[in-house]
């Protein structure tokens, strides 16, 4: 596998901005389906 | 994965075979751990069986003591005084015999000797049961109490004892010999341990005695903001920083900390990196339950009340902690060939999915299994104790075992 | 070549990414955002009716007599999680205790005059030892209401050995009095209103139960009368019982007062639960019964709370006794509660609060 260096100049950013977006989502899902189990 | 390390474990450093392929011999592995599980539950804490320790701070006492001695055993001392040679050739159920033989033997030693005898007898009363029996106080709950100050100073060496080798590496201790290198990092964090106890429980203990211990201990600091007297409030973010270092250290990889090239900024990371991780938990936790069960209610009882909700908060990532041991030990912490930050983000789901089902399970079918009642908050129970008899016996069977039958080690 | 790196690095991204995302909204959220993400509190409010005045008697809230017997009991037979229809209980040879036994009970009478001027008699739990029971029907002229069959209902507050174990001094004068449990009863209850015995709780009822038995569910109010309501609350309990149910009384022109035998949901819950339940509940003048606090004089950091807290309800008049605990009254009394005391008879050890044949009177 390459070094990390050189892997993360590429793509890496942007996805860790969708990454994040993605987590976010998926913890206001958590939070809904809490809010359910009530 | 690891760079120039200034100190390994044997743990790190021996290599196994799989005996029983994946993952079937996961499987198997697992089924042997529960069943040992319910064999020591049976004999030691059910309330409808043998001893019936479970009443339940005595039990959970010797399940935290239990815990916190196979931790300095295994990471502390690495297996001192055995030769890492013995470790190697030895049958594993000749070396479980031996190593979890010394790990109760020293459980007793120090609660019968070393809390009943010497600390609460010439230092602490409320250490010991037998000296808070002179007080006057009603059998069973002198023995509960004292067993509350014992075991929390057992969850707190659980949180800062492994910090040592897990993040730091043992520096600036890692060039000497056993045993001197596990007595100084054993000295050096039940230090800290002790202090840590004295600021975050002995206030619980100022109110815990009628009338109050107003020259001996401190106000509860915590009131004003957290609303509630109970030492709880600490027990549950200790227990999440307790999980944070154990997560780091299987499903989590070290990472990031493990980036930091040098000690002892990696240390201090890793501290930091724990520390945060701790309290995400812990108020994550504490917003769960608001959203479930509606917000707690100051002065309240069992689900309402907040200091039981920040306990709660210890319990719940215990619970998300053993299905992550499980993943590590008996899955090989799948997976391991993609990039880290891939691997985590499969783990780190695996195991909150988990969590979520290992959570119903508990509540579920504890009542029939472990003879415990029914509901989520009840004055006698709490589910880090049967819990964490599981992860002791995940650590026997992974530490001092190796993982038999499944895996063995491959000898050199 | 390019492209393939690319990809690669933008899934580590996502990875990372969607791990500190998720994380650093749970942190978020929890701590700076946590007003404005919890729900808002929902009122939903019943109307129960009043009465004009309630009368509340003591018969006994004496369930044992030495603190230390009873423990052993409990420490002897593996703890507080054992099943109470399989502890040996002391029955013989404590002095403190009645005629050597360490067993006593816990039972209230209630009369509640309606708007109408009808009054309604209700029997709240029946003890334990059915020798304690039966002399102090006796004394406070239960014994002959009973017989006559003027006491509407017998109500169990929960299964608990004091408050439910003693039911033949109930049933041998009235078979078939019409009763309400809470659900949560396991079947054990059930079986010792039909006659079994259990003899290594040194428990028998040789008077089975022959009237109606009501369950009552938890997540609603249960109105029997103008006036007069009862709640379940599905709350864990020591000695392997679950469930337990309290009173709620509406007196005209004094506001609500509240009943319970032992109140293991916790008082200041059961006042947030009629405050949030019952229309009028934010005005709770009277409080009644056994509060589960200190009972084996044993302590915690939350009790200190509940004083704390309890401060800010406004309860006039604290009537509690029995399990409520001596230590709490003596810190409750410090603290500006107002505790009802009491003339410390029959049996009774402390006047600090309500004992046995102490009177309470809303009017």
């Amino acid at each position: 596998m390459a070094e990390k260096g050189e892997v993360k100049e590429s793509g890496y950013g942007i996805g860790i901005i969708v990454g994040a977006i993605i987590g976010i989502v998926l913890f206001l899902l958590t939070f809904r389906v809490l809010l359910l189990a009530k | 994965m690891t760079e120039q390390a200034l100190d390994t474990l044997w743990l790190e450093e021996r290599r196994r075979t799989d005996r029983i392929r994946q993952p079937l011999g996961g499987l198997v592995d697992l089924i042997l751990a529960f069943a040992a599980f319910m064999a020591l539950w049976y004999v030691f804490m059910d309330p409808r069986a043998v001893l019936r320790w479970y009443t339940p701070q005595y039990g959970y006492m010797y399940i935290r003591w239990l815990l916190i001695i196979a931790i300095w055993q295994a990471y502390i001392f690495n297996f001192w005084p055995f030769k890492l040679t013995w470790m190697e050739k030895t049958h594993p159920l000749v070396k479980g015999l031996v190593l979890v033989g010394i790990n109760f033997a020293l459980t007793g030693l120090l609660v019968w000797v070393f809390y009943y005898n010497i600390f609460g007898k010439l230092a602490i009363p409320y250490f010991s049961w037998p000296e808070l029996r002179k007080t006057g106080l009603s059998d069973f709950f002198s023995r509960e109490y004292s067993s509350l100050a014992i075991l929390m100073m057992a969850a707190i060496a659980s949180w800062l004892s492994p910090i040592w080798p897990a993040a730091f590496e043992n520096y600036p201790w890692h060039s000497l010999k056993q045993p001197a290198k596990g007595l100084t990092v054993f000295a050096v964090t039940f230090l800290l341990t002790t202090y840590a106890y004295f600021i975050f429980m002995h206030p619980h203990y100022r109110v815990l005695f009628y009338p109050w211990q107003e020259f001996t201990a401190a106000f509860p600091w915590w009131y004003e903001q957290f609303r509630t007297l109970s030492g709880n409030f600490n027990v549950g973010w200790i227990m999440c920083a307790t999980v944070s270092v154990w997560l780091t250290e299987t499903i989590l990889d070290r990472y990031p900390f493990r980036l930091i090239k040098t000690q002892p900024w990696r240390g201090l990371a890793g501290f930091a990196f724990i520390l945060a991780l701790a309290f995400t938990l812990f108020f994550t936790f504490v917003f769960f339950q608001d959203l479930v069960w509606g917000v707690s209610v100051e002065g309240a009882k069992r689900l309402m009340a907040p200091d039981w909700r920040y306990l709660h908060t210890g319990e719940l990532a215990v619970i998300v902690l053993t299905v992550a041991m499980v993943l590590y030990f008996y899955f090989d912490n799948w997976p391991r060939k993609y990039s880290t930050e891939v691997n985590l983000l499969i783990r780190v789901t695996i195991t909150l999915v988990g969590a979520a089902i290992l959570h119903y399970s508990y509540y579920a079918w504890s009542p029939a299994l472990l003879g415990t009642q029914a509901g989520y908050s009840h004055p006698q129970q709490f589910p880090m104790a049967p819990v964490i008899l599981f992860i002791n016996v995940m650590l026997y069977h992974n530490w001092f075992m190796d993982g038999w039958p499944a895996k063995a080690i491959v000898k050199a | 070549m390019e492209k393939e790196f690319s990809r690669r690095s933008f899934i580590k991204g996502m990875a990372l990414g969607t791990l500190t995302g998720y994380f650093a909204a749970a942190a978020l959220s929890s701590t700076v955002f946590k007003n404005q993400l919890l729900p808002q509190e929902k009122l939903d409010l019943t109307d129960i009716g009043q009465i004009q005045g309630l009368k509340i008697k003591v018969i006994s809230e004496t369930s044992w007599y030495d603190n230390n017997v009873f423990l052993n009991d409990v420490k002897g037979a593996g703890g507080l999680l054992v099943n109470q229809y399989e502890i040996p209980w002391t029955c013989v040879g404590v002095g403190a205790g009645y005629m050597g036994s360490n067993l006593g009970g816990f039972s209230t009478y209630l009369e509640a005059t309606l708007l109408d001027g009808t009054v309604k008699k209700i029997l709240l739990d029946t003890g334990w030892n059915p020798a304690w029971m039966e002399k102090r029907f006796k004394e406070e002229g239960i014994a002959e209401k009973l017989a006559k069959k003027e006491i509407e209902f017998l109500v169990i507050s929960h299964e608990h050995i004091d408050h439910f174990f003693g039911i033949e001094a109930t049933t041998k004068l009235y078979p078939d009095i019409p009763m309400y449990v809470p659900k949560g009863f396991y079947p054990e209850g059930f079986d010792l209103l039909k006659g079994k015995s259990f003899p290594r709780a040194n428990l028998k009822n040789d008077y089975p139960h022959k009237g109606k038995v009501t369950v009552l569910d938890s997540k609603k109010v249960n109105v029997l009368y103008p006036g007069i309501a009862l709640m379940t609350f599905d709350v864990p309990i020591i000695l392997r019982v679950f469930g337990e149910q309290a009173f709620i009384f509406n007196v005209k022109d004094k506001g609500l007062v509240l009943v319970t035998g032992c109140c293991h949901m916790g008082i200041i819950s059961y006042l947030e639960a009629v405050r949030k339940k019952i229309l009028g509940g934010e005005k709770v003048y009277a409080v009644q019964g056994g509060l589960h606090i200190s009972p084996f004089e044993d302590w915690d950091p939350q009790y200190d709370d509940l004083i704390l807290a309890f401060n800010k309800y406004g309860v006039q008049k604290i009537g509690a006794n029995h399990c409520t605990g001596y230590i709490t009254a003596e810190k409750m009394i410090k603290a500006g509660l107002p505790i009802v005391k009491g003339t410390a008879r029959h049996m009774s050890k402390r006047d600090i609060y309500l004992g046995n044949g102490d009177e309470l009177v809303i009017a």
